[in-house]
């Protein structure tokens, strides 16, 4: 371990970890950093926004509501509704939070996101589990936000064909392709999928959440059955 | 002015969504019915959100005229599960967007 490991107590290890997620975010991150240069919300406003929200789907909704003219309560609304799975993820992950000390539970709660929540380490030791965590966060937050920089100031040179909305979503696949082994992950997937679907005609977000909690209850009823 | 206090009310609400059952109430003080469903939230919420960047708020009739999208998304499974790796979906499912975009 390096002097400089030692002394910021960086983990290599959630580095590597967290690094091909970095890859497919930057799309993402480029896509929004494209919008704000645009946006009469400022860059400034923007970027302060981004790395407030830790996580770019709600985000870019609040930047498109705000566009449209929706009102503050609906921007809020909108914002909660596609978030709200992060309580789910609050939920899983609290056991591992809850022999954490005061401080870094109301800190580190701040980047519980798709990526984090993925890689996150296994409860049964307290200090390796807040430097990997620590170390995982503050580096999808450095590569995240540059991702947004780049989009600002060399968004408007990107060429259209790119398909950068791809990126995200194989990334998310390639998270969720390890829960496929166990007849549960498979359950929860293909229901969650299927009615996540069906419910898409309704306000945005509403749709994912409806499908996770459908997911999550076949899975749970499977769970019970085996 | 509204539209900053919006967007800045939506990172505050953010927040408390993260915070909530990770530092105001204990893990412990959770309902077992909760704690029985909690390993099911991954795969239930990633499939949710994978499959809602595709059809939007298009409903099942929308995957027929997602265009590459789902084709690329099914290789990206495909290479996750080979390979076991992070990146390699990502790749793959950009070439085959790419294979598919007329220039």
């Amino acid at each position: 371990m390096s002097l400089l490991q030692r002394r910021l107590r960086i983990d290599p290890a959630a580095v590597r970890d967290i690094a091909p997620m970095l890859l497919g975010m930057a799309p993402f991150g480029l896509l929004i950093g494209l919008t704000l240069g645009t946006h009469t919300v400022g860059a400034a406003a923007g970027l302060t926004s981004a790395a407030l929200y830790y996580g770019g789907t709600a985000h870019l909704a609040a930047l498109q509501l705000i566009t449209a003219g929706a009102a503050p309560p609906a921007i809020l609304a909108g914002v909660i509704a596609i978030n709200a799975r992060l309580l789910l993820y609050g939920a899983a992950l609290a056991p591992r939070f809850a022999d954490q000390p005061r401080w870094f539970r109301w800190l580190g709660a701040a980047t519980v996101v798709d990526q984090t929540y993925a890689l996150a380490r296994p409860a049964g030791d307290p200090v390796g589990f807040r430097r990997h965590w620590l170390t995982m966060s503050a580096t999808l937050a450095v590569g995240w936000l540059a991702g947004h920089v780049v989009g600002l100031v060399a968004g408007p040179v990107l060429p259209a064909w790119l398909p950068l909305g791809i990126a995200a979503p194989a990334m998310l696949v390639g998270l969720l392709v390890p829960h496929l082994k166990r007849r549960t992950g498979q359950t929860a997937a293909v229901i969650g999928g299927t009615v996540a679907a069906l419910a898409s005609p309704l306000p945005p977000g509403i749709g994912t959440l409806v499908g996770a909690a459908v997911g999550i209850v076949a899975a749970t009823l499977v769970g019970r059955r085996r | 002015m509204s539209a900053l206090l919006a967007l800045f009310g939506g990172a505050a609400a953010t927040y408390l969504l993260r915070v909530l059952l990770v530092a105001v109430v204990p893990a412990d003080k959770l309902p077992a019915w909760v704690r029985e469903a909690l390993p099911h939230v991954g795969p239930a919420v990633l499939a949710a959100l994978i499959v809602g960047s595709l059809v939007h708020q298009g409903g099942i009739p929308a995957l027929f005229t997602a265009g590459p999208a789902p084709f690329a998304l099914l290789a990206a499974g495909f290479v996750a599960w080979r390979f076991r790796s992070l990146a390699a979906p990502m790749a793959a499912a950009l070439l085959v967007m790419l294979a598919a975009t007329p220039f």
